[in-house]
């Protein structure tokens, strides 16, 4: 019997002994495993590992601070058994004999997955330094990946994003904070009906406002995948893109797609929507600014916002006929619930000074404070630049701060200055609601709306504020509560991000028409006579 | 991404080794280097290693003592996060967790030399303290045989492990350079054992550092051959075993090997049964190698190598 002879180096190793020990005498009482030698790679070592007959090739760069593991067995089968065993040992420890009365919490991923027994996710949130490492172990093992941590390198991303296609699974991130996994919620994500509706997006916030909307309208998810926020660099190319669309085609769950992106580098475009158009399911693609005529003349269902994404997807679900596509600046008169969006604007506008003229957008999803600027600039044209739309969990705001979802104080610091600042006639605010947002986002609000208000009439001044909630009856805030909150401090709300921005827009539009008037009576005629019209610029 | 916030938490360390403090100075950075369950510890450039103990381990050469709860491996430390040091304190920023030196015993890692009657004493426990040590050895899990455990006479396990055979045929050339005092020789001689054998420290660096405790305790005029062996250190063998030994080389040692050095030669017998048996306790096998070393050490220097030498298999 000839022995086969296999070796692997674990580069700045550091176990302690017992525990190298254990791993030894374990691979050595292996069936079939003839000698193992697991010691440090310094040169005396290696000396008596040539000696024993165990050194290989791919122990010769190894150092002294490196663990060389190197076995001898009756054949390759048994020796690479052995040597995955001792990594699987290496990735983690054998529970330790802990005092009966203390159980030790799993430390690393080996150690969960013992314990659980069955995994096939791992939700990783660490600093970006480490989470590459954790991510690659994770999908080592076969597990999907769902990765919070940002500040991970590109080309990590692209590495762990490439194996994890190879090996079939999902590489969700880096910076990706919602998916909604078999009815299971993830990171950032709303409590919604399950059902037909598969979304795959690389917006969180996108992934949220669609959802929501969907269940609004009696649909329900199948899945919603996340892909991180820049998977549809060219460089990255789309990846989890494509392996959420292979997904969801292939699961009977799902009826219809909806991908969510700003628009994607044209090369990954391209690639996408031509899978997207050779699928068996349709698929309504929202491209956040991007050209709806490429994405129609694919034979695909272009969505402009969020809120058309939902209703088409919605409506194909329930089987009823899609809604004519929406173009952004489109005015839609008869909000479902009956009141009409011009006359709210119209009035709002009419209480408003004449100096007062800008739009403060103080926002906590980035995705929802990018749609807003879209439909502020497709319905004011030029004059959109005037106006201020901030996303405030954006790093700038963040660096050592909670995000704003989570707290409120900033968005609070800035809704007092905008009450205050004489120029604002509208602040328009996203309220998230869900299993990562606080307990009462309206709540927290309220009392900064109030002040900003108050300050305003001291100065002779009201101020429209409007908002949108982003969330449903089963969130843990309770959708209808939260709304009730807000409608009770003068809160004008729509039903949606983009409904909220066209109101705000519209507002700003009448008060500008108004603004060259001389009285308050001139000035409410011609706002009545522009919103009659149904003109806005 | 939310920030989430590390409430800072001092610690006092209870014991800290008196060439340390100076070293530190006004001010040093360093890295976190390895963590383990009840230590962790600090590259401070250009090559040395702190490493910051549960009080249990007892005095370290390079060591602080402190308590920072039964694993060190959940303080939310990793490799490579920043350390500051400076005489009164060790930081480590990422983690919150700082620890205060001000209070800590001041302990020194010398090693006291025996008094004149050393000699007698161990001549006439000698040949009971090798039964002794070879039946603990043996009574002990079949590990702790792996490291040298196979030199120490009696001791009747399998062949002898490669590292220890070659270990065995050292020692043997040391026998016969050390008493010739020729410092030099010996320490060419002792070099094969940096890097030899399992475990984070090595088996040959443990025993030589038993060997070294041994002839300094005596007071032996080839005390100083450790020096030349390990110059290249750092390059034949881990950080951490380097670092022990470049202690042991200036006649610097740990609590607990001080403790089984007094004991061996002190004039207690009592004593020595129980400081044997928590000598082979140490870590996995390096508890075991040291007492090698020391045994073989204390045998050079007080002349009782043992007609059935035991390292002549």
């Amino acid at each position: 019997m000839t022995a086969v002879v296999q070796a692997r180096v674990f580069r700045n190793s550091y176990r302690d002994s017992v525990e190298l020990m254990r791993i030894a005498a374990e691979l050595e009482s292996m069936d079939g495993v003839l000698r193992a030698g697991l010691v440090m790679a310094t040169s005396a070592n290696c000396e008596v590992l040539t000696e024993a007959g165990l050194f290989v090739d791919s122990l010769a760069d190894a150092g002294p601070n490196d663990l060389a593991l190197a076995v001898s067995a009756s054949d390759a089968a048994v020796a690479a058994a052995a040597l995955e065993l001792a990594a699987n040992r290496l990735g983690g420890q054998a529970t330790e004999t802990a005092a009966p009365a203390q159980r030790a919490n799993a430390r690393t991923i080996a150690e969960a997955v013992a314990e659980l027994g069955k995994a096939d996710l791992a939700l990783i949130s660490t600093p970006g330094t480490y989470a590459t490492a954790e991510a690659m172990k994770a999908i080592k093992r076969g597990l999907h990946v769902f990765l919070f941590s940002d500040n991970v390198p590109l080309a990590d991303e692209i590495e762990l994003k490439t194996m994890a296609r190879r090996k079939g699974l999902l590489m969700m991130g880096p910076d990706c904070g919602t998916a909604i996994l078999d009815g299971i919620p993830l990171g950032f994500a709303n409590a919604v009906r399950r059902g037909s509706v598969g979304l795959v997006a690389a917006s969180g916030t996108g992934l949220q406002q669609v959802s929501c909307l969907i269940d609004r309208s009696g649909a329900g998810i199948s899945q919603a995948i996340g892909v991180g926020g820049r998977d549809l660099d060219e460089r990255v190319g789309g990846a989890m893109m494509l392996a959420g669309i292979e997904r969801l085609l292939a699961d009977p769950g799902t009826a219809v797609l909806v991908l969510i992106s700003k628009p994607p580098a044209e090369s990954v475009a391209r690639a996408v929507l031509e899978v997207a158009a050779g699928a068996s399911k349709p698929v309504v693609v929202n491209f956040l600014g991007g050209d709806p005529e490429a994405i129609r003349s694919m034979g695909l269902i272009a969505a402009p916002t969020f809120e058309a994404a939902a209703d088409a997807a919605a409506a194909i679900a329930l089987g009823r006929p899609v809604p004519a596509a929406m173009d952004l600046s489109a005015y839609d008169h008869e909000a479902p619930d009956g009141q009409s969006l011009l006359a709210a604007a119209a009035s709002a506008a009419s209480t408003l000074g004449a100096g007062q003229w800008r739009i403060r957008g103080l926002y906590s999803g980035g995705s929802l404070a990018a749609e807003a600027k879209l439909i502020l600039k497709a319905v004011l044209g030029a004059t959109a630049a005037r106006h201020e739309i901030l996303d405030l969990g954006d790093d700038e705001y963040t660096v050592g701060r909670p995000h704003p979802m989570i707290d409120p104080r900033l968005r609070n610091e800035h809704i007092a200055a905008a009450g205050a600042d004489p120029a604002t006639a509208v602040i328009l605010l996203d309220v998230v609601l869900g299993y990562g947002s606080q307990d009462d986002p309206a709540g927290a609000m309220v009392p900064a709306i109030e002040d900003a208000r108050a300050a305003a009439a001291a100065d002779g001044r009201s101020v429209a504020v409007v908002a949108s909630v982003c969330g449903t009856e089963a969130d843990p805030q309770v959708l209808s509560s939260q709304e009730a909150r807000l409608a009770g401090a003068g809160v004008l709300l729509a039903p949606s991000n983009a409904r909220a921005a066209r109101l705000a827009a519209s507002i700003a539009a009448l008060a500008a028409v108004a603004s060259a008037a001389t009285s308050a009576s001139e000035r409410t005629r011609a706002i009545v006579e522009q919103a009659a019209a149904g003109m806005t610029r | 991404m939310p920030a989430i916030a590390v409430p800072p938490r001092t610690a006092l360390a209870t014991q800290v080794s008196t060439p340390l403090p100076p070293r530190l100075g006004a001010s040093r950075r360093g890295r976190v280097h390895s963590i383990y369950r009840t230590a962790f510890n600090v590259a401070l450039p250009p090559g040395d290693l702190i490493v910051i103990a549960d009080p249990a381990l007892g005095g370290l050469p390079n060591g602080v003592l402190v308590d920072l709860g039964p694993d060190h491996r959940r303080l939310g430390l990793a490799p490579d996060q920043l350390v500051r040091l400076d005489a009164r304190s060790i930081a480590v920023p990422a983690t919150g967790l700082r620890v205060a030196l001000d209070a800590a015993v001041r302990w020194s890692p010398r090693l006291p030399a025996a008094d004149r009657g050393a000699g007698q004493r161990w001549r006439l426990r000698a040949s009971d303290v090798r039964t002794l040590v070879a039946t603990r050895a043996i009574g002990a899990s079949d590990t702790r045989s792996a490291g040298f455990g196979g030199l120490l006479a009696g001791v009747q396990s399998r062949p002898l492990p490669l590292h220890a055979a070659r270990a065995a045929s050292v020692l043997d050339q040391l026998a016969a350079a050390l008493p010739g005092d020729d410092v030099d020789a010996a320490g060419r001689i002792a070099r094969r054992l940096v890097g030899l054998g399992p475990g984070l420290t090595p088996s040959g660096d443990d025993a030589l550092i038993g060997l070294a405790a041994a002839l300094h305790a005596t007071g032996h005029p080839a005390r100083g051959f450790l020096g030349e062996a390990v110059e290249d250190a750092p390059a034949r063998t881990t950080a951490v075993a380097a670092t022990l030994l470049r202690h042991a080389a200036d006649g610097e040692f740990s609590e607990r090997l001080q403790r089984l050095l007094a004991a061996l030669l002190g004039d207690e017998d009592a004593a020595v049964p129980p400081a044997v048996e928590q000598a082979i306790a140490w870590g996995a096998t390096s508890g075991t190698d040291c007492l090698v070393g020391v045994l073989f050490g204390l045998d050079i220097a007080l002349n009782t190598v043992p007609r059935e030498s035991s390292v002549a298999r």
